[in-house]
C-alpha cells in the first residue's frame, strides 16, 4: 500500500516519519474551524430561525412574526422562495397585538396567494404583478383591514420577500431589517418612520439627545394609523455572505449593536443566535416584547 | 476686499515693561479665547500667535514711536506664526489697515489686550516673515528669515529650524514673500511707518513675471489671461492649439519655484505632482479634469479643464440681496455629491480641507465645480496633519492638525451659511455661527434648510452628519417638503444665442441611427444606404461603405473593423480604417437591432425572428435562436446571459450556447434594447411599461407605468433610470424602487434613447430637438434644434455630443 503512494506521489524519501505527531486540536479550535467552513450546497435554500419573548416588563405579547421558506428543488429550476414579517402592534393603542396578528396574517396570505400558482400549481406561472406591487398591495391590503376590524390600533410591519436572489423589503414604522455583515458590521437597512428620527433627520435633535428623547416610541407611519399609507419598498440583492435580520424595537433599542453582532457571530446556528439575541434583550430589563428573525441563503 | 484678521493689541503696553513676557500674555488671552471659543483652540498654537503679534507690536514700539499707538487703523493680519515657547518664534504677517473692528478685551495683570476681527480697507500685497526671539524679556530682535521671493511653506521652515512640526505649528499656507514696504499715508490718526516693524528691506524687484498674454507654452497653450493669482504663481486661460477648428479653453496653473533651498523646491515640486496624481484620478462632473502636466525650467504647470463661470464668492458679492433658498439649496445638493464622491475614493477618502465660496465654481450650466485642490490630501484614519484651511470655514477640530471627512461637512455648511446671510465667516469669530442664527439674518431661509446647516455646523465633529451623503439626503427631504425640487427643475437657464454646432454633416437621407465613435473617428448608418466614417474632431468625411439597404444599426467596433446590419438583411464588417468589406453575414429579414460583441461572437437580432450568433472573424453562423418574432431589440450581455426584446413582447435570457435560461412576456413589443446593472435588468415596452427584472431568473421587481409604449432604450447613472417615450416625456426613474424621480416633456415623441455624460442626460425627440437635461432634477439646461425629428439616440465623448437627425445632417455640439 505504502509502495503504491510511493509511487503515485514520486518518491518515498518524501514520505512523513511515523514518530512525527502534531499536536492535537481542542474541541473550541474544531468547532471554530467547523463554524467557518462555508459549505458549498448544490441547492440554494434559504435557512430562518425566529426569536421572540414578551419581555420582562410586559404583560402581553403585541409582537408578531411569520417566517415562512419553501423549498421546492427538483429538475424545474429552484428558486429560493421565503417571506418574513415582524409587526410590533402598538401599545398606548387599544388592541396592538389584534393589529400586528392581523397583519402579518393579511400580508402573508396576500402574498402567498399571488405565488400559489407558481409555487403550487403546474404548469408554474408566475404572478403578474412585480414583486414590489406585489408587497405594496399585501400591505395597503392588511392597512385597509386592520382599520376596518380593529379601528384605532396600529402596528408597525417589516416584512422580507426573498425571491431568488433578490429581497424586495416592504417597510411601515420602527421595526427594522438589518444585514449583518461577516466582517462585524451592522447595516441597517430600512429607515424608521418614527418621530426622533425624523426630528434627527431634520437636525432637530443630535444622536445624543436623539438617544434620550422622551418619546422615542411615537411613529409618525403606522399600518392602520391614517387615511393614505405610504408604504417603504423596495428590492436588494439578498446580501452576500451576510445574515437578514429583521426585529422589533424589543431587541434594537435595547441592545447595542455590538451585543447584536456578538450574539450572532458566537453561535453556532442561526437558532442559537436568536435565543441570543433574545436573551440580551431580557437581560438589558426586556422592557418591550422582542421579536427577531435570522436569515441566511446558503449555497 | 476683505480678510480675516486675528490680531491683538498692544493698545496700553509700554516699552520696556518688564511684566512681560510674550508667553504670559499669550497664556492670558489663550485662557480668554478659550472661554471664549469653547476650548476651541487647543494646543500651543494660539499662544505662539498671540506671541508673535503681541511681539510685533513690541517690537514696533521699541524701535520706533514711544508712545501707545492707535492701533485702530493698522493692523497685522497674522497668516501663520510658530515657533517654541522660550524659543525664536516666526510670524508670517502683512500689515494692513483695517476697518470695523470688532473687539474683545483681554486683561491680564494690569495690562489689556485686544483680540479683533476685522475687514482690510488696505493691504500689503505680499505676507512677510519675521523673525523674534521671545527668550528673555520681550522681543529682542526682527529678522528677516526668507530670502526675498523666496517661497516655502511653513512646515519646512519648521522642520530647518527643527521645531517638532506638530507641536509648534498652528497654521500653514504657501506663502509668497516677497517683501515690500508700504508707506500709508492715510492722513488720519494712527499713521504707522511700517519701516518701524521690521528692517528695512530692499525695494521689491520687478514684480516675478506672469506670462504675457500670447505666450504659448509647449508649442501647444496659447496663454489668453491671467484669471487668478494664487500663493505660488498664477492661473491662466489658455487656448489649447492641437484643437485648431475649434477653440478649446483651458485652464493652466503655473507654480512658481524659486525655492533655493533644494530640499524645499524638492517638497513644492512633490506637492504639485501630487495634486496632478490625486486630480488625474477623479472622474466627477464636479471636478475638473487634469489633462497635462509639464514643468518648464523652474515653472510647473497644470492643464485643466476650463471652467466657464464665476465662483461662488464672487456670485454671493455681486448678488443684491441674497440668494433664493432652491437655488442655493440645488448647489449644496451637488456640492454633497462631490463632497461624498471625494469621501468614497479609494482606497483613502480624500479630504477636500478648504470648501469655502471662493473654492466653488458655479459654471455656464449653473452647476459647481471644485477647483483648488492644492492641499486636497488622502485621510488615513487616526493620522493628524497640518492645520490648513482658511479661518472661519475650517472646523474646530481641524485647527488641532485633524482633517476627518466631518471636517469638509462643517466647511460645507459655513459655506452655505455664507452663502444664505451673506456674512464672510472669515470676518467673525471661528464657530460662532450659533450666535448668527441664519433665520434671524435671513427670514425666507426655510426652518427645515437651517436645521440642516446648524446640523452641518455642530461643533462637536460628532454630531454633525454622518457624512455627506446622510446630509445630502437631509437636503433632499428639505428640497421635497419646500418644494424647492419643482421650482429648480423648472426654472432653465438656456445660454444666450442657442446652440452652435461644432461642425455638421450631411448625407443624402435621413439619420435615424446612433453614431459609434472610435479611435478619433465617428461611424453612422443613415437610410442612403451608406455607412459614413468622419474625422470627430470636425467632421471631415473620411469614407463611406455602401449596403444595399438603409442603415439603422448603431455600428460596433472591434480590432480594427466596424460591425453594423443593414436593412439589405446583411451583417457587415468592414475594415475601419479603408472601409473595404471584410465579410458579410446575411440574415432572413432586415436587420434593425445593433450587433453586440463579446468572446468572439457577434449577437445581433433580425427581422427573420432569429437571434444571431456570428463568429467575429469568419463571419459565419455559430447558432441562431428561434425568438417567434421580429428582434429589433439590441442584445445585452451581463452575468454570462444574452438578454434581448422580441416584437411579440418575450424577452429572453440565453447563454452563451444560444439555450434559454428563462423568459419573461411583457404585453406587446420590446423593441427597447436591455440594460443591466447589478442583478437587475430594465428595458421599455411598447406596453407602456418600463420593467426591471431579476437578471438571474426573470422575476419582475417592478414595474412603472409611462404614458404611453416606448421603444427608447433606458440608460442608467447611479440609482437613477432614463428613457424616453411616445407620450413625449423624458422619465427618471428611481432603479430600487421604480419610484418616479422627474419627468422632463418634449414637444412629440420620445423614440431615442437617452444617454448620460457628466450629470447632463442627453436625448432627441421627435419635436426636432437634442435635449441636455440636468440627471438629477430634469432641468433644462440647453436643446438644440434641427430641422426635422431626432429618431436616433446621441453618443457623447469628450465634451462633444454626437447626433443624427431625420433633417439628414450629423451635428458635433459642445456638451
Amino acid at each position: 500500500m505504502l509502495d503504491f503512494f510511493r509511487n503515485l506521489f514520486g518518491g518515498g524519501d518524501k514520505t512523513p516519519k511515523e514518530s512525527a505527531t502534531t499536536a492535537p486540536l481542542s474541541d473550541q479550535q474544531i468547532q471554530s474551524i467547523v463554524n467557518n467552513q462555508n459549505i458549498q450546497y448544490e441547492t440554494q435554500q434559504l435557512i430562518a430561525a425566529i426569536g421572540q419573548s414578551v419581555g420582562k416588563q410586559r404583560e402581553h405579547n403585541e409582537d408578531s412574526l411569520v417566517a415562512i421558506t419553501a423549498t421546492l428543488a427538483g429538475k424545474a429550476s429552484n428558486i429560493p422562495f421565503g417571506l418574513y414579517i415582524v409587526a410590533d402592534g402598538m401599545g398606548g393603542h387599544q388592541f396592538g397585538e389584534v393589529a400586528s396578528n392581523a397583519a402579518i396574517r393579511v400580508i402573508s396570505g396576500h402574498v402567498m396567494r399571488k405565488f400559489h400558482s407558481y409555487l403550487f400549481t403546474v404548469p408554474t406561472q408566475q404572478p403578474e404583478e412585480s414583486l414590489q406591487e406585489i408587497m405594496e398591495s399585501a400591505i395597503k391590503e392588511s392597512h385597509r383591514i386592520i382599520q376596518k376590524d380593529a379601528p384605532g390600533s396600529g402596528t408597525t410591519v417589516t416584512a422580507a420577500l426573498i425571491v431568488g436572489q433578490q429581497v424586495t423589503i416592504g417597510h411601515v414604522g420602527d421595526s427594522r431589517a438589518y444585514a449583518i455583515h461577516p466582517i462585524g458590521r451592522l447595516e441597517q437597512l430600512t429607515r424608521d418612520h418614527s418621530l426622533v428620527k425624523r426630528l434627527e433627520e431634520l437636525g432637530h435633535l443630535n444622536k445624543e439627545e436623539a438617544a434620550n428623547f422622551p418619546h422615542r416610541n411615537v411613529l409618525i407611519r403606522a399600518l392602520g394609523q391614517g387615511e393614505a399609507l405610504e408604504v417603504d419598498v423596495f428590492t436588494i440583492p439578498f446580501p452576500q455572505n451576510s445574515t437578514l435580520m429583521l426585529c422589533s424595537d424589543g431587541l434594537w433599542g435595547v441592545v447595542a449593536e455590538q451585543d447584536i453582532l456578538r450574539s450572532a457571530s458566537e453561535a453556532p446556528n442561526l437558532q442559537r443566535a436568536c435565543q441570543n439575541m433574545v436573551a440580551a434583550a431580557n437581560l438589558a430589563g426586556g422592557p418591550d416584547n422582542i421579536s427577531v428573525i435570522l436569515i441566511q441563503m446558503a449555497g | 476686499m476683505s480678510f480675516g484678521l486675528f490680531i491683538v493689541d498692544a493698545k496700553r503696553r509700554r516699552v520696556g515693561d518688564e511684566d512681560i513676557e510674550g508667553a504670559s500674555i499669550a497664556q492670558a488671552v489663550y485662557k480668554q479665547a478659550r472661554h471664549k471659543f469653547g476650548g476651541a483652540l487647543e494646543g500651543f498654537g494660539l499662544c505662539v500667535l498671540v506671541d508673535a503679534v503681541g511681539a510685533i507690536f513690541n517690537g514696533a514700539a521699541q524701535t520706533g514711536d514711544q508712545k501707545p499707538f492707535e492701533a485702530r487703523l493698522l493692523q497685522v493680519e497674522v497668516r501663520a506664526a510658530f515657533g517654541a515657547r522660550g524659543r525664536d518664534c516666526w510670524v508670517i504677517f502683512r500689515v494692513v489697515i483695517a476697518r470695523h473692528i470688532k473687539h474683545r478685551h483681554i486683561q491680564h495683570r494690569n495690562q489689556v489686550f485686544k483680540i479683533g476681527v476685522g475687514q482690510v480697507a488696505a493691504a500689503e500685497n505680499e505676507f512677510r516673515v519675521a523673525k523674534m526671539s521671545l527668550t528673555g524679556k520681550g522681543v529682542n530682535a526682527f529678522h528677516n528669515l526668507v530670502a526675498d521671493g523666496e517661497e516655502f511653506h511653513a512646515l519646512e521652515l519648521c522642520r530647518r529650524k527643527s521645531f517638532p512640526a506638530r507641536e509648534a505649528f498652528i497654521y500653514e499656507r504657501p506663502v509668497v514673500v516677497n517683501p515690500v514696504i508700504a508707506h500709508y499715508n492715510s492722513g488720519t490718526r494712527g499713521n504707522l511707518d511700517t519701516q518701524s516693524i521690521s528692517h528695512p528691506l530692499e525695494d521689491e524687484p520687478a514684480p516675478r513675471g506672469q506670462l504675457q498674454s500670447g505666450t504659448t507654452l509647449v508649442k501647444r497653450y496659447h496663454i489668453q489671461e491671467v484669471i487668478g493669482v494664487g500663493g505660488m504663481g498664477s492661473v491662466y486661460r489658455a487656448r489649447d492649439l492641437h484643437f485648431p477648428n475649434v477653440t478649446k479653453l483651458v485652464a493652466v496653473k503655473e507654480m512658481i519655484n524659486m525655492a533655493p533651498d533644494p530640499l524645499v523646491r524638492q517638497t513644492i515640486v512633490q506637492n504639485f505632482e501630487r495634486e496632478a496624481n490625486l486630480l488625474a484620478t477623479l472622474n466627477h462632473p464636479a471636478i475638473p479634469r487634469i489633462y497635462d502636466y509639464f514643468s518648464e525650467e523652474d515653472r510647473s504647470y497644470l492643464v485643466l479643464e476650463f471652467v466657464h463661470g464665476k465662483d461662488l464668492e464672487a456670485i454671493i458679492n455681486d448678488t443684491n440681496g441674497f440668494l433664493p433658498e432652491e437655488q442655493v439649496l440645488s448647489w449644496a445638493i451637488q456640492l454633497c455629491d462631490v463632497v461624498s464622491f471625494l469621501h468614497g475614493h479609494k482606497p483613502d477618502p480624500i479630504i477636500f480641507r478648504d470648501l469655502k465660496p471662493s473654492n466653488i465654481m458655479i459654471n455656464s450650466n449653473g452647476d459647481v465645480v471644485l477647483v483648488d485642490f492644492g492641499i486636497a490630501k488622502t485621510f488615513q484614519s487616526g493620522q493628524k496633519g497640518t492645520m490648513i484651511g482658511t479661518e472661519g470655514y475650517s472646523p474646530p477640530e481641524q485647527y488641532r492638525g485633524e482633517a476627518t471627512p466631518l471636517a469638509d461637512i462643517y466647511s460645507l455648511g459655513a459655506t452655505l451659511h455664507h452663502a444664505l446671510t451673506r456674512r464672510d465667516p472669515r470676518l467673525e469669530p471661528p464657530f460662532s455661527f450659533a450666535e448668527r442664527p441664519l433665520r434671524k439674518i435671513n427670514s425666507r431661509v426655510s426652518p427645515e434648510l437651517e436645521a440642516v446647516i446648524t446640523t452641518a455646523l455642530q461643533y462637536n465633529p460628532s454630531e454633525r452628519f454622518a457624512g455627506a451623503t446622510e446630509m445630502k439626503e437631509a437636503l433632499m427631504n428639505v428640497a421635497r417638503k419646500t418644494g424647492a425640487l419643482s421650482k429648480i427643475a423648472t426654472t432653465s437657464i438656456a445660454p444666450a444665442g442657442g446652440i452652435k454646432p461644432i461642425w455638421s454633416f450631411k448625407c443624402e437621407d435621413e439619420v435615424r441611427g446612433t453614431p459609434l465613435l472610435h479611435q478619433g473617428i465617428l461611424y453612422i448608418g443613415c437610410y442612403d444606404n451608406n455607412l459614413y466614417a468622419l474625422d470627430a474632431a470636425d467632421g471631415k468625411f473620411q469614407w463611406k461603405y455602401v449596403a444595399d439597404g438603409g442603415i439603422v444599426s448603431r455600428p460596433a467596433a472591434y480590432e480594427g473593423n466596424v460591425y453594423f446590419g443593414s436593412e439589405d438583411q446583411r451583417l457587415h464588417a468592414v475594415s475601419a480604417r479603408t472601409g473595404k468589406v471584410v465579410w458579410t453575414y446575411f440574415a432572413e429579414g432586415r436587420i434593425h437591432s445593433s450587433p453586440r460583441i463579446a468572446d468572439g461572437h457577434i449577437f445581433i437580432g433580425s427581422d427573420d425572428q432569429t437571434l444571431h450568433a456570428v463568429n467575429l472573424n469568419t463571419g459565419r453562423s455559430i447558432w441562431k435562436f428561434d425568438a417567434a418574432d421580429e428582434v429589433r431589440s439590441t442584445p445585452f450581455i451581463a452575468n454570462e446571459l444574452i438578454y434581448f426584446g422580441s416584437e411579440n413582447g418575450d424577452f429572453f435570457a440565453l447563454d452563451f450556447r444560444g439555450t434559454m435560461k428563462w423568459r419573461f412576456q411583457a404585453k406587446r413589443a420590446i423593441t427597447s434594447s436591455p440594460i443591466a446593472a447589478g442583478q437587475s435588468i430594465f428595458f421599455a415596452s411598447v406596453d407602456s411599461t418600463l420593467y426591471c427584472l431579476d437578471a438571474r431568473n426573470g422575476w419582475a421587481i417592478w414595474r412603472y407605468r409611462l404614458g404611453k409604449g416606448s421603444v427608447s432604450s433606458p440608460a442608467l447613472s447611479d440609482d437613477y433610470v432614463f428613457v424616453g417615450a411616445a407620450d413625449g416625456f423624458i422619465y427618471c426613474v428611481e432603479a430600487r424602487t421604480g419610484k418616479e424621480v422627474w419627468r422632463f416633456r418634449t414637444e412629440h415623441q420620445v423614440t431615442s434613447s437617452p444617454v448620460i455624460y457628466k450629470d447632463s442626460v442627453y436625448c432627441g425627440s421627435v419635436d426636432g430637438n437634442l435635449y441636455c437635461l440636468e440627471y438629477r432634477t430634469g432641468r433644462q439646461r440647453w436643446k438644440f434644434e434641427t430641422k426635422a425629428a431626432i429618431t436616433g439616440s446621441p453618443i457623447v465623448f469628450d465634451d462633444i455630443v454626437y447626433i443624427g437627425s431625420t433633417d439628414h445632417q450629423v451635428y458635433a455640439l459642445l456638451a
